[in-house]
C-alpha cells in the first residue's frame, strides 16, 4: 500500500484539480479551498479509503500532510 | 440538563418557505464552476429559498400559523402562549412574539415570548412550550423560524450557498404525550457561530459595516453571519452521539428501537459523518436540505413536514428523537410521538 499516493489521489478527487502535488509539508495554506468543508471531505474520503477512524479532536489538527501521513499510517497498522 | 414533561401533545406542525428559489449553480458565475461543484457535493444543497427583501421570518411563520390553525379548526381565543424561536428578529427591540400577536389576531391575554436559537431552537421551543403547559397554559403556538438569506453576505462561500429562508408553526397542547429532553450548552464556543455586531457589545457603526476577506477569501463586515466551520464541526460531530447515549439512557431505547433521527441538517456531509459514526443506517437519518439548504430554527420541523410528503408513516414509527445543534453553542435533543400530528 503506498499512503501517499493514495492520499494524493484523494486529494486530487476532494480539489477537483488532477495536477496537485502534495508534499509532507503541505498544508492548508497552499492550497486555495482548503476549508473546513475541504477538511471534511478529506478526513471522509480517507476514512473510507483506508478503512480507519479519526478521532473528532485530531480531524481539525489534520492541516499538515505529513502528520495526516503518519497518522493514517498509525491507523493502518492498528 | 435532563428532563421529561408529561401531558403534552404536538397537535399539528405546518411549515412554509418563500417562492424564491435560488440554485446553488447561479453562483458559478461570481465563485467558478470548480469551487460551485465541489460545494455542492459537500453540502449536498442544490438549492434554497430566500425572502424578497421586507419579508422576515415572522411573515414567514404567520403564514405557517395560519395555515395550521385553519387546518386544525383552532378558534384563536384558544391560544394562551406564543413562542417565535429565531435568530432573525423582526427588530432589536420589541420582541418578535409580541408583534405576532398582533398580526394574528390571537386574544391579547396570553403570553407572547422570544427565544434567540437557531439550529438547535426548535427542541428549546417544544421544551418552553411543554412548560407553558405545565404553568397552566392549555395551547401553545411555537413558531420557529430564520431568514439567515438576510444575515450572510453575498460574497461568503461559506455561507451564502448552504443557507435557505423557512418558517414554522407548531400545535402544543394538553395531551397524553411525554416528551423527554437532553440540552447542553457550551458557552465557551459562542464565537463559532456569532453576529458580532448590532447589539450593546459592539454596537453597529461606520466601522462595523466594513467588508473584509478572510484567508479562505470568504467576504462578510461584522453586521453578518460568522461560522467557524471547524469549530461548529467539531461541536456536532462530539456532542450529537454523547447527547444521543444522554437519550438512550433516558428514554430506554436503544439505538436500533429508534424509528427515526430527525436532526438539525446542517450539511450533507456532517449528517452522514454522524450517520457511518454512529453506525446509524441512513434511511433512519434523512438527510433533507437538497431543495432548501440550512433552514436554522426552522430545520427540523421542515425535515418531519418533508418526511410527511414522501409518505413516512409517523402512525406505526413512534420512536422519534430530534435533535438540534448549533449557535451557541447549545444542543437539544428530544423524544417525540407525531402518530396524531397532523401536518399542514
Amino acid at each position: 500500500m503506498d499512503i501517499k499516493n493514495d492520499v494524493q489521489e484523494i486529494f486530487r478527487d476532494v480539489f477537483d484539480d488532477e495536477e496537485l502535488i502534495i508534499s509532507n509539508e503541505t498544508t492548508a495554506d497552499d492550497i486555495e479551498d482548503w476549508d473546513s468543508l475541504a477538511q471534511m471531505n478529506l478526513v471522509v474520503a480517507i476514512e473510507k479509503h483506508f478503512k480507519i477512524r479519526f478521532k473528532v479532536e485530531e480531524i481539525a489538527s489534520l492541516h499538515n500532510v505529513g502528520e495526516m501521513l503518519a497518522l493514517i499510517e498509525q491507523r493502518v497498522k492498528g | 440538563m435532563k428532563a421529561t414533561i408529561s401531558g403534552v401533545h404536538i397537535a399539528g406542525i405546518a411549515t412554509v418557505v418563500p417562492p424564491k428559489v435560488v440554485t446553488t449553480d447561479s453562483y458559478a458565475e461570481f465563485f467558478g464552476e470548480k469551487k460551485i461543484r465541489r460545494i455542492k457535493r459537500s453540502t449536498g444543497v442544490e438549492s434554497v429559498h430566500v425572502v424578497e427583501p421586507g419579508v422576515t421570518a415572522s411573515d414567514l411563520c404567520c403564514e405557517a400559523a395560519e395555515k395550521l390553525m385553519q387546518k386544525l379548526g383552532v378558534d384563536k381565543s384558544s391560544i394562551d402562549a406564543l413562542v417565535f424561536v429565531s435568530i432573525s428578529p423582526d427588530y432589536r427591540a420589541p420582541g418578535t412574539a409580541g408583534i405576532m400577536q398582533g398580526k394574528l389576531g390571537l386574544s391579547e391575554e396570553i403570553i407572547a415570548i422570544d427565544l434567540t436559537f437557531g439550529c438547535s431552537g426548535y427542541v428549546y421551543g417544544l421544551y418552553e412550550a411543554a412548560l407553558l403547559l405545565k404553568g397552566g397554559c392549555k395551547r401553545v403556538l411555537l413558531c420557529a423560524g430564520d431568514t439567515q438569506s438576510t444575515l450572510v453576505n453575498e460574497k461568503d462561500r461559506s455561507m451564502k450557498m448552504l443557507v435557505g429562508d423557512a418558517g414554522s408553526a407548531t400545535i402544543v397542547e394538553e395531551g397524553s404525550d411525554t416528551m423527554q429532553f437532553y440540552f447542553k450548552t457550551v458557552g465557551s464556543g459562542y464565537e463559532s457561530l456569532i453576529i458580532p455586531a448590532g447589539g450593546c457589545r459592539m454596537p453597529s457603526s461606520a466601522e462595523t459595516g466594513i467588508e473584509i476577506e478572510d484567508e479562505d477569501g470568504n467576504i462578510r463586515s461584522k453586521e453578518n453571519l460568522f461560522m467557524d466551520g471547524m469549530g461548529v464541526m467539531k461541536f456536532a460531530l462530539t456532542e450529537v452521539p454523547l447527547a444521543m447515549d444522554k437519550m438512550y439512557e433516558m428514554t430506554g431505547y436503544s439505538k436500533d428501537d429508534v424509528d427515526l433521527f430527525a436532526y438539525h441538517q446542517p450539511n450533507k456531509l456532517i449528517l452522514d459523518y454522524l450517520s457511518n459514526s454512529m453506525e446509524i443506517p441512513a434511511e433512519k437519518m434523512p438527510v433533507g436540505l437538497q431543495k432548501v439548504g440550512n433552514t436554522a430554527s426552522a430545520s427540523i420541523p421542515m425535515l418531519l413536514h418533508a418526511l410527511y410528503d414522501r409518505g413516512f408513516d409517523f402512525k406505526t414509527k413512534e420512536k422519534i428523537i430530534a435533535c438540534g445543534f448549533g449557535i451557541g453553542l447549545s444542543i437539544g435533543a428530544v423524544r417525540l410521538n407525531l402518530k396524531d400530528t397532523v401536518f399542514a
